[in-house]
């Protein structure tokens, strides 16, 4: 047994290559890539373990981005920034330079006018113009875009716009993505409207989704839209039939998300229905499967699960009666099934959160939404140009540490509120975090210690009247991502 | 075994008293026996494994890749690491400063360093390896490629067409 060292000469690699890569994997991004212009041993090193890649993957969450109810653009809630733009402080995040935080040197300039964040992969947004007349996807970290070409009009059905658009994507992967438009529920025939309960009684038994499931694919390899036939799979409690009425999703009390969330896991697309099933697509097998969800939830009630990628996987989060439960879907032996591993009583960090009364007005946090003030906009009271300035250069909060809003649950239990109402925001897809929000004030709910920390408002400052929130994505800046090579104008990387 | 060197036999005595602990002993390729505490020894994942396999903790471990010089220099690590744990805030300071001054002492000899690295590396010591790579690392952050092929003796053997590659790259920078 010996250390084999490599036949290069003598101290190119000073110690075998799996010490040296140890080495090269401590140093940051800038110093990788200076490491690969040294001699050709150290080149092959960084190239063949990807060191370099590696680094440009997803690694921490930069904040959560939100679209809101009657808004026209989407909104990053994010640690604050030098707003300085020759800053050259690169967030070992991303590797590379500053996130697009206010999201608009990444858009399209065509596209500002009304959009929305559709669906969240690894640092890459899917987004949707003017609700569906374009799609284009994004990059913040990089500030590059490329718009989808429409889809072939003879084969587009009416419904599959109206469906669930999602983004399949895996930077470890590759750096190309694929876009897939799922078909809505069928169309209810209209001649049977005259039989009106019998009709609808007929329409909800029918089977869904049909078997093969017809789905319009773009990827971005081929810069082609391309359809994808999915066939169900056969074995076991999937086989058995779903119907449009185990599809359809909650009739939800107000504000719900438009499409159903998912996650991209080892390959597969899970879409959640918005209703009782989860769907789960093999990108590599063409084959789709159909899951339940874990707990069955009545109509009309006021909570909003949240399916999303966390630490441990995929992962269905619900909160009934601040009863906050997270279940992990197990895939063992070809058996899935969903685990029940966090349960919360979100009670105790209510009396907590209510010292963060706002009384109507943003109160600071360490997590700001970095919006562009419109020019024709006037700020009307002194309270909003206070709001102004403290997004400036001489930020007092920008040291403040994240753990200063910690908030012990277990100290003081006066001044009770009766009343919260919090919404999962999404999973911390790297820790055992979840985000919640409580009347726009957003929220990291730590599942192994029970604290909750305040992270910020995100309600945007340049709004009419109080803001809901329709959907939001845990947003990880990442720099892969295949674009086409858009550059939005004169926003290339600081060097 | 009964005997061994001083460090690592005081330090066992401490040991004994509260835990019994075995003694192992390290062979270097040039035969010289080391008696080190398990505690110590399992620093390395690569030793604990083999004990925990009911390897031939009595025979010893022979480590033909390793030499006095460098074995004595991981144990060094390994028994302030395993032996004793800190628990206050002071004896987590010292250990700190333990390894600063461990880790400046090998800086000044590279070819020593690398001969640390290595055996870190074999015998799977994580924060022995962790600290001698950032150590390298270091020294390569923040220098240019012909300050590090100085600084490491390296010969310049990029072809013409790596050098291409290179320019478009730094386009994109």
């Amino acid at each position: 047994m010996s250390i084999s060292s490599p036949p290069s000469p003598p101290m190119a690699l000073p110690v075998p290559d799996d010490a040296f890569a140890e080495i090269l994997g401590r140093l940051p991004p800038k110093s990788l890539a200076v490491a690969r212009c040294v001699c050709k041993p150290w080149r092959e090193l960084v190239d063949g373990r990807g060191l370099l890649l590696r680094r440009l993957l997803p690694r921490s969450v930069d904040g959560v981005l939100f679209n809101y109810v009657g808004h026209r653009r989407p909104h990053l809630l994010s640690r604050r920034r030098p707003s300085s733009s020759s800053s050259s402080s690169v967030p070992a995040s991303c590797g590379g330079g500053r996130v697009d935080g206010d999201l608009t040197a990444s858009v399209p300039a065509g596209d500002r006018a009304w959009w929305a964040v559709v669906d969240h992969r690894d640092g890459l947004l899917l987004c949707d113009v003017y609700w569906g007349s374009r799609l284009f996807v994004c990059n913040p970290a990089t500030r590059r875009w490329a718009t989808l070409p429409q889809p072939p009009p003879e084969r587009e059905p009416a419904a599959a716009c109206a469906g669930g658009k999602y983004l399949a994507f895996d930077p470890a992967v590759s750096p190309h993505y694929e876009v897939l438009l799922i078909p809505a529920l069928p169309e209810k025939a209209a001649e049977d409207a005259v039989d009106g309960d019998e009709a609808a009684a007929a329409y909800l038994s029918m089977e869904w989704p049909p078997s093969p499931y017809k789905v319009e694919v773009f990827s971005s390899e081929t810069g082609r839209w391309e359809e994808r036939v999915f066939v169900r799979e056969e074995e076991g409690e999937a086989a058995a039939a779903t119907t449009v009425e185990d599809m359809k999703s909650w009739e939800y009390v107000f504000a719900r998300p438009r499409q159903g969330y998912s996650v991209f896991w080892k390959g597969a697309l899970y879409v959640h229905s918005g209703g009782h099933f989860v769907t789960r697509f093999s990108m590599s097998s063409d084959k789709y499967q159909i899951i339940k969800t874990p707990i069955i939830i009545r109509n009309n009630m006021f909570v909003r699960p949240y399916l999303g990628k966390s630490k441990m996987g995929v992962s269905f989060g619900f909160i009934d009666d601040y009863q906050l439960s997270v279940w992990i879907l197990k895939e063992s032996a070809g058996q899935i099934k969903w685990v029940l591993s966090y349960q919360h009583d979100l009670w105790a960090a209510i009396n907590q959160i209510d010292s963060f009364d706002f009384g109507g007005h943003q109160i600071n946090g360490p997590w700001v939404l970095e919006e562009t003030i419109p020019k024709y906009r006037t700020i009307e009271n002194k309270e909003t140009l206070s709001d102004k300035e403290w997004d400036s250069d001489n930020d007092d909060f920008l040291d403040t540490e994240v753990d200063d809003f910690l908030i012990d649950t277990e100290v003081d239990d006066e001044g009770h509120n009766d009343f919260a109402y919090f919404r999962i925001l999404g999973f911390h897809p790297y820790k055992e975090v979840i985000f919640l929000e409580e009347t726009l004030r957003t929220f990291a709910y730590h599942l192994n210690s029970s604290k909750i920390q305040y992270l910020g408002y995100s309600c945007p400052k340049y709004c009419y009247g109080r803001y809901t929130i329709h959907e939001s994505f845990v947003y990880t800046p990442g720099m892969i991502g295949e674009l086409n090579g858009h550059y939005a104008a004169g926003q290339s990387s600081p060097q | 075994m009964a005997s061994g060197s001083g460090a690592a036999a005081a330090a066992a005595d401490a040991e004994e008293k509260e835990s019994g602990s075995r003694m192992i002993t390290l062979t270097s390729n040039e035969g010289k026996a080391f008696v080190v505490t398990e505690a110590s020894a399992r620093q390395s994942a690569t030793i604990r494994s083999m004990v925990d396999d009911g390897g031939c903790v009595d025979k010893g471990f022979p480590l033909p890749n390793v030499d006095s010089k460098t074995l004595a220099r991981v144990i060094q690590y390994s028994d302030e690491h395993g032996n004793k744990e800190p628990h206050t805030v002071d004896e987590r300071a010292a250990l700190a400063k333990f390894d600063r001054d461990f880790i400046a002492e090998l800086d000044a000899d590279k070819a020593f360093l690398y001969d640390v690295t290595m055996a870190a590396n074999y015998l799977h010591i994580q924060g022995l390896l962790a600290l001698t790579t950032q150590c390298v690392a270091d020294t390569i952050k923040g220098k240019t490629p012909e300050e590090i092929r100085t600084a490491f003796g390296i010969e310049y053997d990029l072809t013409a067409q790596d050098e291409k590659e290179i320019k478009e790259e730094d386009t994109h920078a």
